[in-house]
């Protein structure tokens, strides 16, 4: 029974850091669609923040996650402005090349500035025991903070000024601007929050991982998989993904190894594809 | 009201418009002939500046706007209902009445004045835009520009797959909201039914430089006009 109960936390442990490390790229490419190639450097950029933050300038822990987010929200005005906003209504592959190219210039600063394996932080919190097993506090902290961004998320698309504006600018951008919207400003908004949110995933997950500068690159690929999977309701599409991917990849995991686990995920993300071309959420009433 | 001198525009290396002018002058309905092709929806979304304008001058009320951007011209004033609808497909009736009202900061009680006029639209209040008929997407492309109080307002074929009976009920909103506060309305349209019971006035776009105003009265009997100026598409709907 205890290993059951251990098993389920670890799942939605995984789950919690799949929606995390999905959440900016699924804002982005649901309402911008762009394939912003950089997402695991932003991912990247904010576990490093975090760190930076907690060791070289003794922030508590909690505050140096909160400034993950804000640093890669003024990394992400500057990439839309000089990077992003020119392409605008071109082909997908101009977003996917400059965005890659962006990718390999953060991952080489990042290498110059922190090399290769820098030292990373402790989890913060203590553990629990279940029987035999013990549990970090840190752990079940995440699927909770994950519930809680989603909850907000849902109700800032939902229920704000802006993101009703985002979702008109998303829907048609002509008409949205013909009715008085600034698309221009709605979709650095929308790009800078899918920034941020890169970065609060980076930021928690970091106690959790060995930050490097490849930390984004290795969960990027889950990242893409499971938005592409959740499909158009950019939000509970990937929330449904990210449960469905993240529990199977973890489970397998656990019953044999990681690399049966990654490898499931892949095989359900191809099997959902093929079976559900536009994704979890193709045929839901909701869009969000 | 609306004065355009000499406007260029067009897509790419294709000009469409090549120095067209005309002048609308308040409370005035002004409904736009002519054949497919011609340029009537190029004129209509130039003037609403979604075609970026390449020469000439259009001028609302005493504002230059030729220069601006689609929300600068919707906030002095301009409204727009596009050919097609182009209603917001994943956004709810109530959504799609808010868009202009929440980007322009106006009353929320903006909306329900609007279904007061649009009580049809209220039962559908919380069902996607794509979810509407044709007919239906139709009277909320128009609730939604009214909505906003525009000073002008481009209709582009409004009339296009619509029933007769709800092309009455278009007709009546126009002539109420031209009545209630003074609209001026700039109509493009093929089905010369429905524009010569609504126009004041009404001209044949001959080309991307010239429109010729005619007889109101004479567009449904002159049948070497429809010709002439409309071919096939101009037969009566």
């Amino acid at each position: 029974m205890d290993e059951i109960i251990v098993i389920a936390l670890s799942a939605l442990t995984s789950i919690a850091i799949l929606m995390l490390t999905s959440l900016g790229l699924a804002v982005i490419f649901g309402l911008m669609r762009i394939v912003n190639m950089a997402h695991g450097e932003f991912l990247m950029i904010g576990a490093f923040t975090t760190t930076v933050a907690v060791r070289a300038a003794g922030f508590p822990i909690w505050l140096a996650i909160l400034c993950a987010p804000l640093v890669c929200a003024l990394v992400g005005v500057f990439v839309e402005l000089a990077f992003i906003r020119p392409l605008y209504r071109r082909r997908l592959i101009d977003t996917l090349l400059v965005t890659s190219g962006l990718s390999l210039i953060l991952y080489q600063i990042a290498i110059n500035v922190f090399g290769t394996s820098p030292p990373g932080i402790g989890t913060p919190g203590g553990f629990v025991e279940i029987g035999s097993y013990t549990v970090s506090h840190y752990s079940l902290f995440l699927p909770a903070v994950t519930v809680l961004i989603t909850v907000l998320l849902y109700a800032l698309f939902k229920s704000t000024r802006y993101g009703l504006l985002a979702r008109a600018a998303s829907d048609n951008p002509d008409m949205a601007s013909v009715l008085g919207v600034e698309v221009r400003r709605v979709n650095l908004s929308t790009f800078v929050l899918g920034c941020a949110l890169a970065g609060l995933g980076g930021g928690l997950i970091s106690p959790m991982v060995a930050v490097s500068p490849g930390v984004g690159q290795s969960y990027v690929g889950q990242a893409f998989m499971t938005v592409v999977t959740g499909g158009p309701a950019f939000l509970l599409g990937t929330l449904s993904a990210s449960t469905l991917l993240g529990g199977i990849a973890n489970i397998v995991s656990q019953l044999f190894t990681t690399l049966w686990g990654l490898t499931a995920l892949l095989v359900t993300a191809i099997v959902l594809v093929r079976l559900l071309p536009g994704g979890l959420s193709a045929n839901w009433s909701r869009q969000l | 009201m609306l004065r355009i001198r000499d406007l260029r525009a067009g897509y790419g290396e294709l000009m469409v418009l090549t120095g067209f002018g005309i002048t609308l002058e308040p409370r005035q309905i002004v409904a736009i002939l002519g054949r497919n092709g011609i340029g009537k929806t190029t004129l209509v979304k130039t003037l609403a500046g979604l075609i970026k304008t390449r020469g000439g001058r259009i001028t609302l009320e005493d504002d230059d706007i030729t220069d601006m951007s689609p929300p600068q011209r919707a906030r002095l004033g301009l409204g727009y209902v596009p050919q097609g609808r182009e209603i917001f497909s994943k956004l709810t009736v109530r959504e799609n009445l808010l868009v202009g009202v929440r980007a322009r900061k106006l009353p929320l009680s903006t909306i329900d004045e609007t279904l007061e006029t649009f009580p049809t639209l209220r039962p559908k209040l919380n069902d996607l835009g794509s979810s509407l008929s044709g007919g239906q997407q139709q009277l909320l492309a128009l609730a939604r520009a009214l909505a906003l109080r525009p000073k002008l307002l481009l209709l582009d074929e409004p009339s296009e797959g619509i029933q007769p009976s709800l092309l009455d009920e278009i007709r009546q909103h126009l002539v109420d909201a031209r009545k209630r506060y003074g609209l001026t309305i700039l109509l493009v349209e093929q089905n010369l039914d429905f524009a010569s019971s609504l126009a004041d006035r009404a001209f044949v776009m001959e080309s991307g430089s010239n429109a010729r105003e005619v007889d109101r009265d004479k567009l449904l009997s002159d049948a070497t006009l429809l010709h002439e100026f409309l071919g096939a598409n101009g037969e009566q709907t």
